[in-house]
């Protein structure tokens, strides 16, 4: 039995970080990317589809921060968010593209939620991914491009995140909307 | 039994050491369900190296891990999908995408119950709107009628010292009123002497009509005797009385008059 809730066991080993190479991968409507992570983030568990789909073994993701399959073409404004929102005891949908391990990507629908233990305490996160539509995909596909050319206008990852997240707040208010009713907005109108 | 290979090329085991292998499957796969049961869905089956070339127990591994994932988004879903419901974020609908059988069955249903809450929050907004607007046009009526009755209090009180001033005079005027039928009552008393006198007045004047007839009738008689035989003697007459109806309060005066009249008739 894997407990996903004790500190993970130590890294068999990395790869080098994959060049993303635009091809796509997929995966079935009917199967769940599923994946778990302690409080820092660091997988204690991914299962048969997350590995299939990504492409790496079981070792080569246990012991990880699960940002090994962050896609460089992704805001990182999104994952700030998505940090901040678990960090209140929320859940959090968003559409994100992630990068397998022989460069190719493919785009989820991720809900991600705090895991409590049975004393209420935060003992780690849980992410399941649906396959999204393609309509809902192309809808956020602009907002990421407009927040992705914001953060390489700063030199530091630091600078970069505030700016975005500066930028995604005003578009968000712009539209008279918080993220949720936006995110909603699109999953209510493109996904079946 | 014989040997035979349960890590595909890498190796040949003992019937002994797949029975080692398959037990210890065994094991942690019933500490994760015992833990399920328990209500523990962080828990999964974790597939021992050793397991990993037994293509019948990788199966089991994943169906039950799948059972679990499956279970564990459901319940993770479905629980925010009411909990966003209950706090008016009626937007955040459970998605069936993935979902098969009964799982997808417990979500429509979940969502027709969303959808119905939905509907009796916009009841109950649309009623609450309508108690406001109700509130509003009450507050505008009780405004406009405190206006009318602060208006019409001025007016009762302006009313009210000009009825103070009514008392007044009518307290005056009924002492006025009190002190005329105290008179007018003191009055009564001497209307009635006066209706005594004249009663008796008028008794008088009547017995002194008869008196003058009964003279004039004895004057004509003593002529005719006279005339006829001077030396008779009158006939004594007894005078008539009217004591009907003579006033209680005034026989004295009667009594005497009628002495009177008798003792000068006689001498």
């Amino acid at each position: 039995m894997l407990d996903t809730r004790p500190a993970p066991p130590a890294p068999r080993g990395t790869r080098a970080a994959p060049r993303p190479t635009g091809r796509e991968r997929s995966f079935s409507a009917d199967e769940l990317i599923v994946s778990k992570t302690d409080v820092r983030g660091i997988i204690t568990y991914a299962n048969d589809v997350f590995l299939r789909v990504s492409g790496y073994d079981l070792d080569e993701v246990l012991g990880q921060p699960h940002n090994m399959i962050r896609h460089p073409e992704m805001p990182r404004a999104v994952f700030k968010l998505l940090w901040d929102t678990l960090g209140a005891g929320q859940e959090l949908f968003a559409y994100i593209n992630n990068l397998a391990s022989d460069g190719g990507h493919y785009w989820v629908l991720a809900h991600v939620t705090p895991s409590q233990g049975p004393d209420g305490r935060v003992v780690g996160y849980h992410s399941n991914r649906r396959k999204p539509s393609a309509a809902a995909v192309r809808r956020v596909q602009p907002l990421y491009t407009r927040l992705l050319a914001e953060e390489r206008r700063h030199p530091s990852a630091r600078a970069a995140v505030e700016a975005s997240s500066r930028l995604l707040a005003d578009v968000l208010a712009e539209q008279q909307q918080g993220y949720d009713e936006f995110i909603w907005s699109i999953i209510n109108r493109e996904e079946s | 039994m014989g040997r035979r290979s349960v890590r595909g090329d890498a190796g040949r085991h003992t019937d002994a050491e797949e029975l080692a292998v398959y037990r210890e499957f065994v094991g942690q796969l019933t500490s994760a369900c015992d833990a399920v049961s328990r209500g523990d869905l962080e828990v999964r089956s974790r597939l021992a190296p050793a397991a990993e070339g037994v293509p019948e127990l990788t199966a089991l591994h994943h169906a039950l891990n799948r059972v679990l994932d499956v279970s564990d988004a459901f319940v993770r879903e479905s629980s925010a999908a009411l909990s966003s419901a209950a706090v008016g974020r009626f937007h955040r609908k459970l998605l069936t995408t993935e979902l098969l059988g009964a799982f997808r069955r417990s979500a429509v249903d979940i969502n027709g119950a969303r959808r119905a809450m939905q509907e009796t929050d916009g009841r109950v907004t649309e009623a609450q709107t309508s108690r406001l607007r109700l509130a509003d046009e009450f507050e505008s009526v009780v405004l406009s009628m405190s206006e009318q009755v602060a208006t019409a209090a001025t007016e009762l009180s302006a009313s009210a010292s000009g009825l103070t001033a009514a008392a007044s005079a009518a307290s005056t005027e009924v002492g006025t009123a009190r002190e005329t039928i105290t008179s007018l009552t003191r009055s009564s008393t001497e209307i009635k002497e006066i209706k005594e006198i004249i009663a008796l007045i008028d008794s008088v004047a009547a017995q002194t009509r008869l008196l003058a007839l009964n003279a004039t009738i004895e004057a004509a008689r003593a002529g005719r005797r006279a005339r006829a035989s001077p030396s008779s003697p009158p006939r004594s007459r007894t005078w008539p009385t009217r004591r009907a109806g003579r006033p209680s309060g005034s026989p004295p005066r009667w009594s005497r008059s009628g002495r009177r009249r008798k003792t000068s008739r006689r001498s």
